[in-house]
């Protein structure tokens, strides 16, 4: 099976349960999490039941193309069910099933993982997912975004889409997959991952990050006093990303560091309290 | 009679929550149940990942009616000057269902009471089992807790399932939306088909159909003896120290399948450490041993279920560990294009801890107290060197990528890289024992200077939590500062090597002194003094030497490391005749010496003329030196035999002299004499404290 079958029959799979198909968030995010159709949408009472393919970018990841495993940008599966259905993690394992992956042949095991993004103000609990050994899905319950407890539970289920699929097709190396008939990974990807790593580990140059950040956050924070969510939280998005370029870039001191994470922490949390005050109007 | 079974089935709990869940549960359940009258016999826990159980054997059907006493209003208010009722007495009487006839007075504690007694009648005791059954989820807490519905009820993981029988009778039971039912769910194999458990004795078996082998200490066996079996042929075994990976293991599975893996050709290029920490870490999976206790390039874990396409499993698991060996290896190999030194540069960037400033700052107090050991411990000129080199490496690997990867490798990796690059093997030795002790059951470190860099180390990390503010409290111990003090003192304990706490605490004062920014210095030193001293009465108390260790709790800190050797030798002349003389004798010293210092040589002039004092002033004199010879050589059986030459002499002083003379002159050269005496006996221990 290659790499597009196995994200359509996952996004099928999805949609046949009820959930919307969006398309990836056209920003730059670290994670599935932080696209405004999982940070946003897991505040307030409203239902959201939504799959998506999310790109993310961690320049700190990347290897110049040349390691196995380790990445610039991969791709995550995200699955938000809000309110949970009881049958949950039935409902994956059936998902895994749709991949040839059945219980009886493999060991699928739910081991413990917290998750928490402390620039968000987030936290959830629930597990990874091992698969024979291979940890495959994070499944979390949230439990707060935006420093606030969340009152109505999301699951979020993130699929890292290279691990199951080097799995699926038997691969030890990520550029060896086949993503189309007769068409790898590497094709597709090893350039992009060798220009972009070249560029946050030696290229970026910190001054114009630097003062992109600082207008990124002001943008944001002007949106914010404007009571506009999604311009100021795309804002944020770009600040986010900037700063992980920065950090890779290895010229953030620690002090530094955390006076960075205060500023994005502060934005997301004003884009939050502005979401929900915005839900209790309607 | 019926037995009672009470399952929760949730979503995969953690598995370092489990065991302490289920306790709790048959505790809450048996105290319920004591509370409540209802009989009963054996109460057992049983658990698994996804299930916390209670089995109770022989739970009586009905309780027996009993009477009971209760307090009403005091007399006094009971009665109105004509000794009619009050309205206090009527409402107590109509809450009771008792007329106030027949109420009865009691005296308690001088003043006088009305009480009622009531008879309780039996009740049936699915009722009141139903009626406890509704608080029990909400009495098992956890160290992280989570809600998922509507109530907002908080558990580790969501409830699924609540299966709760009484014989035969299914008790109504509703926690979070979840209603009881007499089914459960076996193993996640297959669609999820619900098992009914028609009784308690049921359950253990239809569950064993099910693929879920309920008690855990059976699957610990099965373990173990599948293990065995796939390990003896081959002449391999586990290693030692396996027991609490092999408690965790147990519950992370439901029915436990042992199989063995083979290693990449790379393990055997990377250190048996690293190998480790993957293996037992990140895949909870077990390393091989030979007989001479060499690694083997295999590997053995568990799978969560049967021996089915087990093979298949085997393949992915050795294809993880492949990939993450790789990994390691590669990190290695990026981590040694720079020596370790360049690493030290690089603490700048690492926070120590909040409000504690960098890695880099603790690097320079560690060189500073490293570079003057010989005022606080014993060291020759060629350990001194290599103690100061040590602390300017001590924390270098905290920037490297392997480190950073795998944070439990601290130390074991800059051991690694500095002698993979041909650096000292003392030094290399003692980077990576500054971490050890790490659990009670790990020895202190084989080196002097891993030893001392492991004590300076915690000792900077004691000064500088305590002095912050963070003050330990409760069972956690988010800043590993009982972890630190532990290892201070069992270190210098089991080494049997003196270190002078008081001085070396001083500097470590003074190092964030010199770095200024320490929000609580005040009393400081006394602060990690007292914390210390905390931690040693523990550690006794721990092994159940409490009382052995009474007599020494006054001994300075200094004299920590010879406290064993001085319980032993008070261990061994416990029969002596003497010596609850002795005891007697210093009792008595401390009372009429109360508050006054201890005097450590007399003045040739004392006032001292009737028999008895001289005698004791004389024998005094003659043990004095060779108490304090015998402790220097750390000889406490004769140092205590020597103490006990004084008993006679002591008693016959008390007994003859009248201490607190009118003459001034006389009554403090009586006192100087027995406050020398309480300085020569301290110096061994406090006797009276000998129980």
């Amino acid at each position: 099976m290659n790499f597009e079958e196995m994200v359509s029959k996952l996004e099928h799979f999805w949609e046949e349960e009820g959930c919307t198909r969006l398309f990836p968030y056209d920003q730059e995010v670290g994670a599935g999490t932080l696209s405004p159709y999982t940070f946003l949408r897991v505040l307030g009472r409203k239902p959201w039941k939504v799959v998506y393919v999310q790109p993310s970018r961690r320049p700190a990841d990347g290897r110049y193309g040349e390691n196995p495993n380790r990445l610039y940008m991969h791709h995550q599966l995200q699955v938000i069910v809000k309110p949970p259905t009881t049958d949950i993690q039935d409902t994956y394992l059936r998902s895994l099933y749709l991949l040839g992956l059945k219980p009886a042949e493999h060991d699928i095991r739910f081991v413990e993982d917290n998750w928490e993004t402390p620039v968000l103000g987030a936290a959830g609990v629930g597990w990874e997912v091992w698969l024979d050994g291979m940890e495959v899905t994070q499944f979390t319950y949230f439990q707060q975004a935006g420093g606030q407890e969340v009152p109505v539970v999301a699951v979020e289920i993130t699929y890292g889409l290279e691990r199951l699929a080097m799995f699926v097709q038997d691969k030890k190396n990520v550029y060896e997959l086949e993503w189309h008939e007769g068409v790898t990974y590497g094709d597709l990807r090893q350039q992009v991952e060798r220009e972009n790593s070249v560029y946050s580990f030696e290229q970026a140059d910190i001054d114009t990050l630097v003062t992109m950040f600082d207008l990124c956050e002001k943008e944001s924070q002007r949106m914010i006093d404007k009571k506009l969510v999604t311009p100021a939280y795309e804002y944020l998005l770009k600040c986010s990303h900037t700063f992980n370029v920065l950090d890779a870039r290895g010229t953030v001191g620690v002090s530094q560091r955390m006076a960075y994470l205060a500023r994005v922490r502060r934005l997301a949390y004003g884009c939050a309290s502005l979401y929900l005050e915005n839900e209790s109007h309607e | 009679m019926s037995d009672l079974l009470i399952e929760i089935l949730t979503e995969e709990l953690p598995a370092r929550f489990i065991d302490s869940a289920r306790d709790r549960l048959v505790e809450r359940v048996t105290t319920h149940l004591d509370e409540s009258f209802i009989e009963h016999g054996d109460v057992r826990g049983l658990s698994t990942p996804r299930r916390l159980v209670v089995l109770a054997q022989n739970v009586k059907d009905q309780t027996d009616a009993r009477t009971s006493e209760v307090k009403g209003p005091a007399k006094a208010s009971s009665y109105d000057a004509q000794s009619n009722p009050t309205p206090a007495l009527l409402g107590f009487c109509r809450g009771q269902g008792v007329d106030p006839a027949d109420t009865y007075v009691v005296d308690v504690a001088g003043k006088s009471y009305v009480y009622a007694r009531k008879t309780v009648p039996g009740q049936k005791s699915s009722e009141v089992i139903e009626a406890f059954l509704s608080h029990l989820p909400h009495e098992i807490t956890f160290p992280k807790m989570m809600h998922w519905e509507e109530s907002g009820f908080q558990f580790a993981r969501p409830i699924r399932g609540l299966l709760a029988l009484l014989g035969t009778d299914v008790l109504r039971w509703k926690v979070a939306g979840v209603q009881s039912s007499n089914t459960t769910y076996g193993l996640r194999v297959g669609k999820p088909k619900p098992v009914t458990v028609t009784s308690p004795e049921d359950y253990m078996r239809r569950l064993r159909e099910a693929f879920v082998i309920v008690d855990p200490a059976e699957r610990r066996r099965q373990i173990e003896r599948q293990a065995d079996k796939l390990l003896k042929p081959l002449g391999f075994k586990l290693g030692d120290n396996m027991s609490d990976l092999l408690d965790e293991v147990v519950n992370l599975v439901e029915y436990p399948s042992v199989f063995l893996g083979d290693l990449p050709a790379i393990a055997t290029e990377l250190p048996e450490s690293v190998v480790r920490s993957v293996l037992q870490q990140q895949m909870h999976s077990f390393l091989v041993y030979d007989q001479n206790g060499n690694v083997v390039p295999r590997f053995l874990t568990v799978r969560n279920g049967l021996t089915d396409f087990i093979d298949v499993v085997r393949r992915g698991n050795e294809s993880v560990a492949n990939a993450r060996l790789l990994d390691a290896a590669f990190f290695i190999q990026e981590d040694m294009r720079k020596p370790l030194d360049a690493y030290a540069d690089q603490l700048e960037t690492l926070i120590f801890m909040d409000r504690l400033g960098t890695m880099a700052a603790k690097t320079v107090r560690l060189e500073h107290l490293a570079d003057r050991a010989t005022e606080f411990a014993s060291v020759t000129p060629a350990e001194g060197a290599t103690l100061v080199a040590a602390a300017h490496l001590a924390k270098a690997d905290l920037a490297t990528s392997m480190v950073k990867e795998y944070t439990s490798l601290q130390g074991e990796i800059g051991s690694v890289y500095l002698s993979r690059s041909g650096g000292s093997p003392d030094i290399a030795s003692a980077i990576r024992e500054q971490y050890i002790p790490r659990s009670p059951s790990e020895d202190i470190p084989g080196t002097r200077v891993g030893r001392l860099l492991g004590i300076i180390d915690k000792i900077d990390t004691l000064t500088g939590i305590l002095g912050a503010g963070f003050n330990p409290s409760g069972s956690e111990d988010p800043y590993g500062l009982r972890r630190a003090g532990n290892g201070i003192i069992r270190t210098i304990i089991e080494s049997r090597e003196s270190v002078d706490l008081v001085v070396l605490v001083q500097k470590a004062v003074e190092g964030y002194l010199v770095a200024g920014s320490l929000p609580h210095p005040q009393d400081l030193q006394q602060k990690v003094l007292d914390y210390l001293k905390g931690r040693v009465a523990q550690y006794f108390k721990e092994k159940q030497l409490t009382s052995e260790y009474a007599p020494l709790e006054s001994l300075p800190l200094v004299e920590l490391a010879s406290v064993p050797e001085r319980i032993q030798a008070l261990h061994e002349s416990a029969g002596d005749a003497m010596l609850v003389t002795l005891a007697d004798s210093h009792r008595r010293i401390q009372n009429i010496t109360k508050g006054l210092p201890s005097v450590t040589s007399l003045p040739a002039d004392l006032l001292l003329t009737d028999p008895e004092e001289l005698l004791l002033r004389q024998a005094a004199e003659t043990a004095a030196p060779r108490i304090l010879q015998f402790v220097a050589a750390r000889n406490y059986p004769e140092a205590i035999r020597t103490c006990e030459e004084l008993a006679v002499p002591v008693t016959a002083f008390f007994d003859h002299i009248l201490v607190m003379a009118t003459d001034e002159r006389v009554r403090s050269a009586r006192l100087l004499l027995l406050c020398y005496l309480k300085y020569i006996l301290g110096l061994v221990c406090d006797y009276s404290k000998l129980t």
